[in-house]
């Protein structure tokens, strides 16, 4: 019986490579057919799990009312910015009326097309990120950049560059300033290894919120209206961050109303987490999110399309295994005189069905290797290449 | 040529037809009637006829490739008339050696492995060193020693139909049918080809049936018979 079977391959080899363009289509064919489920599955799959671990490690959001979906993305993982912003005064209140941890994220700046996260040290704690060289911001002009950042740019520690310029029509807005790389994260495979950090200061005085210039003279006070000086244009005004220039660096305005885009919020208890969300949910300035809800409702689109390309591919199995047949059908009409040979010299019905069979198994065994050895590296380059 | 008597019947009798009616069913039908045939062990004989006269089918009712509708048909004591599909195909794969008219050889196979094949598709098949060195003699025999890994396609057509010849002996079956088997050779292939086919029959004791309508080759075989005294229906 193994003799037999081990024959009745070694034949269908020998015809396969006899006819390599037919066998490669076929089995590129089964391939395709195997694969693209296979691959839809592993692509899902990971998609969930990296949205559900981020989504999950977040209880709570607050951000200005609106587009939830917006919210989520925008603060978790930097796809846009908020249209609207909080003030910083609300990272104190909500500090003052939940027990746990608060941590602020302003978003709104790039560099050289990488979003600038402007956050305070907790975030660093709460994501797992450590800098795995140089030193994790601590000055006004310190950014640390992700891993994919650094990789992409080719950056390293103590290189200086300008943030994008937010609005190139804007003739009062604010310069691009020259930041200081002061780290590199160590890859966490998420989002914030495609981003550039910060601290808060640092972002608003790129809003132009704060400046730093020349000590002012007296004869460079040109007026005072209600407590607002209007300067002389000749004080200079400092467009880097440096050891010089930073202790120059000051807030105009109110210091409470400068800018946030949401607050990632960690309550020390389901107690506080609830209480938490009933009073903001009195609120009509705030809104809160639970970014593990809004992510189920994402991942239940893709789920939806999942079923549905499924039953596109049930579809296109379907049709490459009806070509597969009828190739191999061909085939035997094409081989007709060697499987009456086969027949003529002594050979069974069974085993001429073999020596055809085994056709079938040696294109089904290339097609599942194929299939197999693209998973292999589709899963690799999802869980250790490529970011979410 | 003396074309000796096919009708003594004895005990060494490697092929025995008595009284055997085939009829091809079909558009063209065509009635085959055989009253008797003997063909003793270590015999060759030469079947003579016209193309269409059945010399074939005769070669083929041996075979056991068709079953009679009649009579008995005795091949070295098989009853083959009355064996199963299975049982023919059986005692074709350990019996017989055909030569088929066409020479036909599986492309996709080297001219060693289509001498081989007879021996992949016995059940239980086991190949052993000894069988491939048998069929690179008999190659080296048809004088084929370059041919061992070349495709049929790059064969010539006296060489395909070498091979044929050699892979109808590789198993060493005691009956070597052929059917047509010099069509196509030269004069010194058909020599040198008859020449080693009596060798054989000389050395392994073979009995040779060979179908033709060449009057040469039933002239060199010795005794021959013509497919139409066979069914006179004289009977021995």
């Amino acid at each position: 019986m193994l003799s037999a079977l081990r024959h009745a391959l070694a034949l269908s080899w020998r015809s396969l490579r006899h006819e390599p363009r037919k066998a490669a289509a076929l089995t590129t064919a089964l391939w395709i057919a195997f694969s693209l489920p296979v691959l839809t599955w592993l692509s899902t799959q990971h998609l969930e799990s990296s949205l559900f671990a981020r989504s999950e490690s977040t209880p709570i959001l607050l951000g200005s009312p609106g587009n939830d979906y917006d919210l989520a993305l925008s603060s978790l993982y930097f796809r846009s910015r908020p249209r609207e912003t909080l003030p910083i005064a609300t990272l104190t209140s909500i500090e003052a009326e939940s027990p746990g941890l608060v941590v602020p994220i302003y978003l709104g700046h790039s560099l050289q097309g990488r979003p600038i996260v402007a956050t305070s040290r907790s975030y660093f704690d709460v994501r797992g990120l450590t800098a795995e060289s140089g030193r994790l911001p601590l000055q006004l002009g310190e950014i640390v950049v992700g891993a994919g950042v650094a990789r992409e740019l080719r950056l390293e520690v103590g290189d200086r560059l300008r943030n994008d310029l937010t609005n190139l029509y804007d003739l009062s807005g604010a310069y691009p300033f020259l930041l200081e790389v002061v780290g590199i994260l160590a890859s966490t495979r998420s989002a914030d290894d495609d981003a550039v950090f910060t601290g808060l200061k640092t972002a608003w005085t790129l809003d132009g919120r704060m400046h730093g210039h020349d000590a002012v003279q007296p004869e460079d006070i040109l007026g005072d209206e209600n407590g607002t000086l209007e300067a002389s244009a000749a004080i200079f005004l400092f467009a880097e961050l440096n050891a010089q220039s930073r202790q120059s660096f000051h807030l105009h305005g109110d210091p409470d109303a400068a800018p946030i885009s949401a607050l990632l919020v960690f309550p020390s208890s389901r107690k506080q987490h609830d209480l938490l969300l009933g009073s903001i949910a009195l609120r009509s300035d705030l809104q809160a999110i639970r970014p593990r809800k809004i992510v189920e409702s994402v991942l239940e689109i893709v789920l939806r399309l999942q079923r549905l390309l499924g039953a596109g591919f049930l579809a296109i199995a379907v049709a490459m295994t009806l070509l597969v047949g009828t190739v191999l059908g061909l085939t035997a009409r094409l081989r007709q005189r060697d499987l009456q040979l086969f027949r003529e010299l002594g050979a069974s019905r069974a085993r001429v069905s073999a020596i055809l069979g085994a056709e079938i198994v040696w294109v089904c065994c290339g097609a599942l290797f194929a299939s197999g050895a693209t998973a292999t590296a589709t899963y690799f380059l999802l869980h250790h290449l490529l970011p979410l | 040529m003396r074309a000796d008597s096919p009708c003594s019947l004895s005990q060494k009798a490697a092929v025995f037809l008595d009284d055997v009616r085939f009829n091809y069913e079909g558009p063209s039908s065509f009635e085959l009637s055989i009253d008797r045939l003997t063909v003793e062990t270590g015999e060759r004989l030469a079947i003579q006829g016209a193309s269409g006269s059945g010399k074939s089918t005769l070669l083929r009712l041996i075979a056991g490739l068709l079953s009679p509708q009649n009579g008995r048909l005795d091949v070295f004591g098989s009853d083959l008339a009355r064996a199963t599909d299975t049982e023919r195909r059986q005692f074709r794969l350990h019996t017989i050696g055909f030569v088929f008219q066409d020479y036909p050889l599986v492309e996709s196979l080297s001219a060693l492995e289509n001498v081989l094949l007879p021996l992949r598709l016995v059940p239980k098949a086991t190949m052993t060193g000894e069988d491939v060195d048998r069929a690179r003699s008999l190659l080296r025999r048809l004088d084929l020693p370059d041919s061992y890994e070349v495709k049929p396609a790059a064969l010539s057509q006296g060489e395909r139909q070498r091979v044929a010849i050699a892979r109808a002996l590789v198993h060493e079956a005691p009956l070597l049918l052929a059917d047509e088997p010099t069509t196509g050779l030269d004069p010194q292939r058909t020599e040198e080809l008859l020449d080693l086919l009596f060798a054989l029959q000389k050395e392994r004791g073979l009995t040779i049936l060979a179908a033709s309508h060449d009057p040469a080759l039933a002239e060199r075989f010795g005794k021959a018979v013509s497919i139409e005294s066979l069914s006179t229906g004289a009977r021995c």
